[in-house]
């Protein structure tokens, strides 16, 4: 009890006060929201990853793809748009895998997935962005393995985490 | 807010370098709404695209294109064609052997990272042991390590060669119209194997591969049989990733994100249900 009334704490994320004169408000905490839409979004966050990394091979058969009326995403959003679908499907996941670990308490291995989250990122800034056309097979073939060994390392994370502590 | 996204993500590339501003600028341009992309219900362009072959396929663009994709494709003069055939990739070289040519329509350079997902799927339970483990002195039972290995082994053939297989050629014998125009020289097209040939190597695949992924739930004591049913829905996604009515892959958002968690998550899960339980919290990040 305080000059607030009671105070519930409801792990649905929302903060319950009961006033002196007992009419009743909501806070919404946001950092229980943001916690909430990281659960709803991240189950699909390695997928989404790999719907950016599918996009960049469609990026050599935009002309084929639109006379045939596949709706590939760089002939329905155009290259501009879908290069940047693409870079960030691919960074922003790993980045929230990044940070599940972290928050998992597993700095360590969140460090070690970020050092290989860079080097994605500056291949993306020298290579995809500026035309991922051109680029593409050589975009893929310099990234790629950071990817693959950032999944390999999240995996190692999983596997050595004490989940019942 | 849809402009406030794309206006954070361009100056998010402008932080990166001063050569990438100016292409950022002329992307501005691009993302204004074109009459010429934004044709309305063309998202689900199904009836229509039959059409649209047919109508390309008498074009004279067209058949220029088909001789550019033949000199695309010719034989490499690197001594590497024969293996090319073999992995799958462009610039193979034509064979008789049946067998070679099934092992052509699976496509085997695909299903390496679904071996590295398996591997990952092993890592990531927690519970993979190895023969002699540098790290930890009480992983050192070789037998245990042994056993492990052999799991993991046949985790791979069943996500690899049978359910990768399965899915290449599902994913050929669908697309068997659209590439006697675009790539002639495949091997359902050009007529290297019989219809009949390609059937069978579907069913044989698809039910070796659910027949493996049920041996290894008995081999992993399961009460449920967690790979099997795991086969079953990625048998599912590969069948209408490929074929009609939906075929996923014509659409770029379905398609493209089968594509990508199947290659990602698929295996993961498989490796990690072989070895543990999809108890640990992988759905978090898969």
């Amino acid at each position: 009890m305080n000059d607030f009334g009671r105070f519930v704490y409801e792990p649905a994320r929302v903060y319950i006060f009961i006033d002196m004169t007992h009419k009743l408000f909501f806070i919404i905490d946001m950092t229980h929201i943001l916690f909430f839409i990281i659960l709803i979004v991240s189950p699909i966050l390695y997928s989404i990853a790999g719907l950016g990394i599918a996009i960049v091979n469609d990026f050599k058969s935009i002309e084929g793809d639109r006379e045939l009326g596949l709706q590939s995403l760089p002939v329905a959003f155009g290259a501009d748009k879908a290069k940047w679908i693409c870079a960030g499907s691919i960074t922003l996941t790993q980045l929230g895998v990044a940070g599940y670990l972290a928050s998992i308490n597993e700095p360590i291995y969140a460090g070690i997935l970020l050092a290989l989250i860079l080097p994605q990122i500056f291949f993306q800034a020298t290579l995809l962005i500026p035309d991922p056309i051109e680029n593409d097979v050589k975009f893929q073939a310099s990234a790629q393995p950071f990817l693959v060994f950032g999944i390999l390392a999240t995996a190692l994370c999983v596997g050595h985490h004490d989940f019942s502590a | 807010m849809k402009f406030l996204v794309f206006a954070t993500a361009l100056s998010a590339a402008t932080a990166f370098s001063p050569a990438v501003q100016t292409a950022s600028r002329t992307s501005t341009l691009g993302m204004l709404p074109s009459s010429k992309l934004q044709q309305p219900g063309s998202f689900y362009p199904f009836p229509q695209q039959k059409q649209h072959q047919r109508e390309s396929l008498l074009t004279l663009e067209q058949a220029g294109k088909t001789e550019e994709q033949k000199r695309l494709n010719a034989e490499a003069t690197d001594g590497s064609a024969g293996v090319r055939q073999l992995l799958g990739l462009k610039g193979a070289s034509g064979s008789d052997n049946i067998w070679k040519i099934r092992l052509q329509l699976t496509k085997p350079v695909t299903w390496i990272p679904l071996v590295w997902g398996v591997m990952c799927g092993a890592a990531a339970s927690g519970n993979y042991h190895w023969m002699w483990n540098p790290l930890d002195e009480n992983d050192r039972n070789v037998m245990l390590g042994l056993e492990d290995a052999a799991k993991g082994f046949v985790a791979m053939i069943l996500a690899g060669p049978l359910l990768t297989g399965f899915t290449q050629t599902i994913n050929d014998w669908y697309d068997r119209e659209i590439d006697a125009i675009n790539e002639p020289y495949r091997p359902i097209p050009s007529g290297a194997i019989s219809e009949g040939q390609v059937i069978a190597q579907i069913w044989v695949l698809l039910l070796a591969g659910l027949a493996t992924a049920y041996g290894l739930d008995v081999w992993a004591g399961h009460d449920t049989p967690t790979v099997l049913y795991l086969s079953i829905f990625g048998s599912f996604i590969s069948y209408i990733y490929s074929a009609p009515p939906l075929k996923l892959k014509q659409n770029g958002w379905a398609g493209n994100y089968a594509l990508g968690a199947s290659y990602i998550s698929l295996p993961w899960w498989c490796g990690q249900a072989v070895f543990g339980d999809l108890d640990r919290p992988v759905y978090f990040i898969l």
